[in-house]
Formats: structure tokens, sequence, C-alpha cells
């Protein structure tokens, strides 16, 4: 395999994961856009998403397009059943109570999972036209792949054009401006920010599943990771920007796998480490993250 | 058509409103002055659900407004163009306005911006700006569009001629007597008494929390306490 074809290689690994961290990172951005909270339960809504759409997929004998609809379906209804039960009600307390109360959730979600799932992994059924092999100029990837990239880039585009153009991403992106004066204008906020729950825990959930095929297999704590590197992404990119999570999706995503693919194998043991670190740099060089939103919200 | 009753609002342990009372009717422009911290803006946050009562009573047309949310009161036609412009800085002059019509759904928004437009062009001509990028007269000139937008019966402003140069306070004066002259009523809130008081019908003058003086406007200007505390003799 020539350097080309291998640095190639290591660029679809990179979209493939980044196009997760991505997902995961949208979220958690408009979240923190428009209420400052640090949503430590992101990442298990995504674990949820993945468990749903194992189930859907064998119940439906396969049908991956159904069982991400219906995954994020339910993880868009249990963001907002979050958000109404847990977050709602301490809506006028410090920022840290609902970071806090955010953690708690995570356990609470994640020993669901163990009660309902158990604790051992299962195998995440992948229908078996989703891995056949292509080689494009010596670069190999499966449909699934594709498919995972190619999802995520219209959800990430179709995200972003809602929240550009239509009347309630305006009205959302007015309520992470100024969230007083956003209601001033009729906004009314707590429906918007039930929005941003719903569209948020649905990107995770689809991002979730897509965790679970390309890694065979689902945990009730494979949602940990992921959600703390979306935060990272997130950071990166500038939190509170729908393009700053993305690209700070894919720059994450392609630091790790160029970590991996580029250092010696037994670096590549220290690749979450290393995802950390450079957090630490970005915020050292650049705490605002690369794609700023502009000053801080006033009052 | 705005009536407010013994309004008292606290901060934490600090009492910021002291019994207030006072009234706007229809297609009326009354002022409220006094001296910074004296709970000006808080009456203003108070009439549009963005701070809670105490104790008293707000009503609209015999409505009352306690214990509604902001965009509730904005629905009942109350628009507030808030102390600071506090326009969105990073949505277009267009997307603001638009925002301002947000609770609306009667599809005659294209004719409201028309009328924006005519009482400060200025904004037609900035309508693909980012809002953030507007001089501190424009911004204001925005915020008050804005609240235009959503064609209220009663607007509140929180102070417009803050941090302008006397120009640009004089021609957003001209427009706020334009707008009443298009028959809505409006609640002014000024430090600038002089220009306060020479547009509107009535005042009231507010120190620490309380209404100390009321009456018409040629009767407050001059009145030889007013004349002293706020006209600078």
């Amino acid at each position: 395999m020539s350097l080309v074809t291998y640095l190639l290689q290591q660029v679809v690994n990179g979209l493939t994961l980044g196009s997760i961290y991505a997902l995961t990172a949208i979220g958690l951005s408009i979240v923190y856009g428009i209420l400052r909270l640090i949503n430590f339960a992101h990442g298990d809504v995504l674990m949820v998403g993945a468990y749903v759409a194992l189930g859907l997929l064998g119940a439906s004998g396969g049908n991956l397009w159904g069982a991400l609809l219906g995954a994020a379906a339910a993880a868009g209804l249990l963001g907002v059943v979050i958000e109404r039960v847990a977050y709602r009600p301490i809506r006028r307390a410090p920022e840290v109570a609902a970071l806090i109360t955010s953690l708690a959730v995570s356990i609470l979600l994640q020993n669901a999972a163990i009660m309902i799932f158990t604790a051992h992994p299962r195998t995440f059924p992948v229908p078996a036209w989703l891995t056949q092999l292509h080689a494009v100029g010596g670069v190999l990837f499966n449909t699934l792949t594709l498919i995972t990239v190619v999802t995520a880039a219209v959800l990430m585009v179709g995200i972003h054009l809602f929240v550009a153009r239509a009347k309630a991403g305006i009205a959302m992106q007015a309520c992470a401006q100024n969230l007083v004066v956003a209601e001033m204008m009729g906004i009314d906020s707590g429906r918007i920010i039930m929005l941003a729950f719903a569209v948020g825990s649905a990107l995770a959930a689809v991002a979730g599943a897509m965790l679970g095929a390309q890694y065979g297999r689902i945990d009730p704590f494979i949602g940990f990771l992921p959600g703390l590197k979306a935060f990272v992404a997130a950071v990166i990119g500038g939190i509170g920007s729908v393009p700053g999570a993305v690209l700070g999706g894919y720059a994450l995503g392609f630091a790790e796998i160029l970590f991996v693919g580029l250092l010696p194998p037994e670096l590549s043991g220290y690749r979450d480490a290393f995802v950390f670190f450079l957090l630490i740099l970005v915020l050292v060089a650049r705490p605002q993250g690369l794609l700023a939103t502009g000053g801080e919200r006033e009052a | 058509m705005l009536s407010v009753e013994g309004l008292d609002v606290f901060y934490g342990g600090v009492q910021a409103l002291r019994g207030v009372s006072l009234s706007v009717g229809a297609g009326e422009l009354v002022a409220v002055i006094g001296a910074n911290g004296a709970g000006k803006t808080t009456l203003l946050r108070a009439i549009s659900g963005v701070v809670q009562l105490r104790r008293g009573r707000i009503e609209l047309d015999g409505r009352s407004l306690r214990g509604l949310a902001p965009h509730q009161i904005t629905r009942l036609g109350v628009a507030h163009a808030p102390e600071g412009r506090q326009i969105f800085p990073r949505l277009t002059v267009l997307d603001n306005l638009r925002l301002g019509a947000y609770a609306r759904g009667d599809g005659q928004v294209r004719e409201d911006l028309d009328r924006v437009f005519s009482y400060f062009p200025v904004l037609a001509a900035r309508r693909r700006q980012v809002a953030g990028t507007l001089s501190g007269g424009e911004q204001q000139m925005l915020a008050i569009g804005r609240a235009l937008m959503s064609r209220p019966r009663l607007l509140l402003l929180d102070e417009p001629s803050l941090g302008l140069a006397p120009l640009l306070v004089r021609t957003i004066f001209t427009v706020i007597e334009r707008i009443r002259a298009d028959g809505r009523a409006i609640l002014l809130v000024e430090q600038n008494a002089r220009m306060a008081l020479s547009i509107a019908d009535r005042a009231y003058v507010m120190e620490t929390g309380r209404v100390v003086l009321t009456g018409s406007a040629a009767e407050l200007a001059a009145s030889p306490e007013v004349k002293v505390a706020y006209l600078g003799g």
C-alpha cells in the first residue's frame, strides 16, 4: 500500500469517526447555547438510541432506515422528557446545579440500561448488505461507512439550514443570544428549549446507532466517551455554534485517527489521553473555540 | 388602558419598587423620569412580566397581567424596547425585525416592515447587515422598530436616548411622536427629563422605588422641584 493510499484510508476513517462526533456535538452545542448547560447525559441518550436501533433492526429484520428513524424519534422524546423532568424545574437555579443534575441523569440512564439490558455487551446485528466492501483507488470502505458519512453530512446540512433559515431556528438563535429579550418578542422559550433537546437527542441517537454498527457491539457505557469527546469537539469548534460543532467533530475525528494511524502502535492506547490533551491545547491557545459565536450573552 | 397599582418588587432582599401606581390611557404618551436606580427599568420589566411582583396589580384593558409569562404578555399587545437596546447582535436587521413579529400569524408582516422602514429609513438600507455591526443610534432604532413589529397597543420604551448624540436623540424622539400620532400608547422611561417632558402628555417622577410626583408634562416641567432635580435648575 502506497503512502498516499494509506493517508486516504486514514481520511476515510477520520471522516467516519468525525461524523459521529459531529452529530453528537451538535446537540450539546445548541443546548449549551441556550441554557449554558453542559449536558453530561447527552452521551447516554446516544447509548439509548443505539439500543433502540438494535432492537428495531432485530424486530424489522434489518431495516436500517426504519431503525435510524425509530431511534431518533425515541431519543428525541427521551430528550424532551429529561428536559421536562430534570432540567426545567431548576431553570432558575445556578448553572452548577444543572451540571450536577445532568451527571445524575447520566448515571440514571446508565443504570436503567444495566437493569434492562444487563451490563454485558450485545452484538449489534449489521445487515449483510452494509458490510459489503468497496475499493476506490486502493482505499477500502464498506457500505456502512459510506452511509454513515453521507447520512451525517445530510443531517448536518439540514440542521444548519433549519437553524439559519427556519422561523423556529431563528427563534432558537434569538434564545441563545438573549433569552429574556427573546421571550419579550413573544417566543415561548420553553418550547424552543424543548425543540433543542428533541433535535439534539435525535441526532445523538443516529450517531449512537452508527457507532454501534461500526463497532459491532454495544453496552450501557458506550455513550460515556463519545459524549465527553463530543463536548471536546463542541468546545474546540466554539460551543453554541452548529458549524463550530461540526468543524470540531471532524477535526477531532481526524486528529484521533491520525494519532492512531501515524504514531507507533504502542502509543495508540493513549488516544483518549491525546484527545483531552488537544482540548487543553485549544483552551490555552483559543479559549473561545475555532468558530467563536461572538461576545458573551448579556444578563 | 394600562393600570398599575401598588407594585412591590424585590431583587433578593432589596426592594426595587415600593407601592408604585400609574396609568396609561389609550393613545397617550406617558413619561417616567427619575435618576439612575429609581426603579424605572424595574417598573417596565414588571409590566412585561420579566420580573415577578411581590404585591400589586397590573391590568391591560381590565385583564390582569400578573403571573403571565413575558411571551404571553407580548401576545396581548404590549411590546418592550429594553434598556441598552439588546438587539440580537449576530442576526441580521431583517431577522431582528421579523422576530419582533414572531407571535403574529396574520401575514401582514410586510406591511409592518414597510412602516418601520418609513420611520427609520436607515434600517431599510442596512436590512441584510448583522445587527451587532450597527452604530448605537441604529441599534436603538432597531430596538424600537423590532418592538413595533408586534403591532403593540402599548409600547414600553426604556431610555431610548441612552448614550446617543443630541442630534440622534432628537431624530428618535421625533419618531416616537410619530408612533404616538399613529395611535399607539407609549410608556417612556427616560433620564433625559427635558426631552421626555417635551413630548409627553403626562409624567411620573420616581425616586428610590416610589412615585413622588405626577401631573401633566407641562406642569412638571414648570415645577420647581423637577427643575432643580432633573432639568438642571
